[in-house]
């Protein structure tokens, strides 16, 4: 199990912190130590999207354990990637029919993520070779959007369309060069999220990249969630849509009375 | 100040929408239209997504209505009978308007097909205003009052069957013509959010011949009636209602329509619908452009059954 050392890690960071620097590889609950390990989390684990939500900026933070203190920091890199929830796509392309553009060729994609932040040390092509990073889905290239039939296959142009459009919207990103080194071992990085952000549960991983492969990761999960007004709203249209229609004109309703009594012609 | 829409979904000043609203209701208060036409294509082009722009436009609809209808309700200037039968067929329309455009929708054609209703719809009031307005300033110059179609002339209409009084109207009808056209303004509300008072209150006064002093009352009622099912309706199949967003118009709206009527009292009619008709031909340009213009980006992703 590549994860169970990580519920040690703090434990195991203390011990590093304490033993020399030229201590051998240590063997913790089985796994060899002769890597380096990576710890991680978020300032905000639960954002709340309310009226005046215009976006959010999230600290990813984290640690480096390096096997001995000689290591420089350059020969290490760090990449977080947070992805959003899975959600279905339709992708459509219009074509000119009688001189107006009309939506003709469609595609269905069963789940995309709704949200894509690549944030790396350092560009990923100086990181390490694709193939590294292709496994994992990590980056923009490596990101996997198809409609998971064989016989039917997403073309390359609606696949680069989504990215394109979803970029646009400011969900999908690669910020190479965002993740900076604070010291030798300490790591930091601001993720933006925008006012569009979807709601939903986000994970964030963080991969340790030494030597041109991934030595250790680690996961967080983030939840953005409306709240206040906008959930009981958003819940109500959702849940009991035809109430919340009938609610909806009765308020319609009332203002107009109120309106049409409080500004009555005299 | 940004506000978050919750059904929409995305941030969006809440001062561009009051002004958004206000600016639509002085123009619905100035010429006395319900300003539906021009609203949802301004939410379109603000961003708004075309289908939650229709679905909400219809719940301000309902407001903007009662208050109009309170006013004359006061004057006793509704004929309910009459606005019975439309709504009978305007209740059945909404229906009927509000299946074919989940169809449309489901089909990837919502946009283009509300872009088109709106651009043809748009074209011929506003080209017809733009006539009758021309035409209006120069009699007006020349120094000869325009005369209305003489009261009282048969057509082909008063030959059909199932009469029925209309006493407000004093009129004495077969049901089918104000059926009818109930019927095919609900369609249109639903499909386009619009109330549908800039077509049937030319149909009341030219085609069932109703005194003008009830006309505006009695399609006021029954817009507010056939809107309110549509936004239900909306609300239901489509989850496309954002409260959030037609209270900000509202506010901005009701506003908006008080200083309208009263600088409108103040300005003379004919120059006042030229002004209202180059506007909607204005809005139906750009419209028709959007349509023929090569588009930034050919494909458009979306989210499978979301807004």
């Amino acid at each position: 199990m590549r994860f169970a050392a990580l519920r040690y890690l703090p434990a195991m960071f203390l011990m590093l912190m304490v033993a020399p620097a030229s201590a051998p590889a240590q063997i913790i609950d089985g796994t060899p130590m002769d890597g380096e390990a990576v710890v991680a989390d978020l300032s905000e684990k639960l954002i709340a999207i309310t009226s005046n939500f215009t976006g959010a900026e999230i600290l990813l933070f984290g640690n480096v354990d390096a096997p001995d203190n000689v290591t420089p920091a350059l020969q290490r890199d760090v990449v977080a990637v947070v992805r959003g929830p899975y959600e279905p796509l339709t992708i459509r392309r219009k074509e000119r029919i009688a001189g107006i553009w009309v939506n003709t060729n469609a595609y269905d994609v069963p789940a995309a993520p709704g949200f894509y932040h690549v944030a790396s040390t350092r560009p990923l092509e100086e990181i390490a070779a694709p193939e590294i990073f292709a496994d994992a889905q990590i980056g923009l290239p490596a990101l996997d959007i198809a409609t998971g039939e064989t016989d039917n296959e997403l073309p390359v142009t609606y696949r680069n369309a989504v990215v394109r459009a979803k970029t646009g919207e400011g969900l999908y990103a690669e910020a190479p060069g965002s993740v900076t080194f604070v010291g030798p071992s300490l790591f930091r990085a601001e993720i933006a999220l925008p006012a569009n952000v979807p709601v939903g549960s986000y994970v964030a991983t963080v991969y340790l990249v030494r030597n041109g492969a991934i030595s250790s990761q680690r996961s967080i999960n983030l939840i953005i969630n409306k709240s206040g007004i906008e959930r009981v709203l958003y819940n109500f249209a959702q849940k009991t849509p035809f109430f919340y229609g009938l609610a909806s004109v009765l308020v319609a309703l009332l203002a107009g009375w109120i309106a049409g009594t409080v500004f009555r012609e005299r | 100040m940004q506000i978050y829409l919750p059904i929409a979904e995305l941030s969006v000043n809440a001062f561009v929408l009051l002004g958004l609203g206000g600016a639509v209701g002085f123009l619905s208060g100035m010429f006395g239209v319900g300003g539906g036409f021009l609203m949802t294509p301004l939410l379109i082009f603000t961003g708004i997504p075309p289908a939650v722009a229709v679905g909400t436009e219809a719940v301000q609809i309902v407001a903007t209505s009662m208050s109009g209808v309170l006013a004359h309700w006061r004057r006793k200037a509704v004929d309910f009978k009459m606005a019975g039968v439309l709504l009978a067929g305007g209740a059945v329309g909404s229906v009927i308007g509000v299946l074919i455009f989940s169809a449309i929708r489901s089909e990837g054609q919502i946009d283009l097909f509300i872009s088109l209703a709106y651009v043809l719809f748009l074209g011929v009031i506003g080209g017809l205003m733009m006539l009758e307005s021309v035409r209006a300033i120069r009699a007006s110059r020349s120094g000869k009052s325009v005369s209305a179609r003489k009261p009282g002339t048969h057509v082909w209409i008063h030959g059909l069957p199932f009469k029925i009084r209309f006493r407000r109207s004093r009129l004495y009808i077969s049901a089918i013509p104000p059926l009818l056209i109930g019927l095919s303004v609900g369609i249109l509300a639903a499909i386009m959010g619009v109330g549908g008072g800039f077509i049937m209150v030319p149909a009341m006064i030219y085609l069932l011949r109703m005194p003008t002093n009830v006309v505006v009352g009695t399609s006021l009622f029954q817009i507010m009636f056939v809107t309110g099912l549509a936004a239900i309706m909306h609300a239901t199949l489509n989850q496309t209602v954002d409260i959030v967003l037609a209270m900000l118009l509202l506010i901005g709206g009701v506003l908006g329509a008080q200083v309208g009527v009263r600088v409108g009292h103040k300005l003379r009619g004919e120059q006042l619908r030229a002004l209202l008709a180059l506007m909607v031909i204005a809005v139906c340009l750009r419209l028709a452009w959007d349509l023929v213009a090569t588009p930034d980006d050919l494909f458009t992703v979306i989210i499978a059954g979301g807004v």
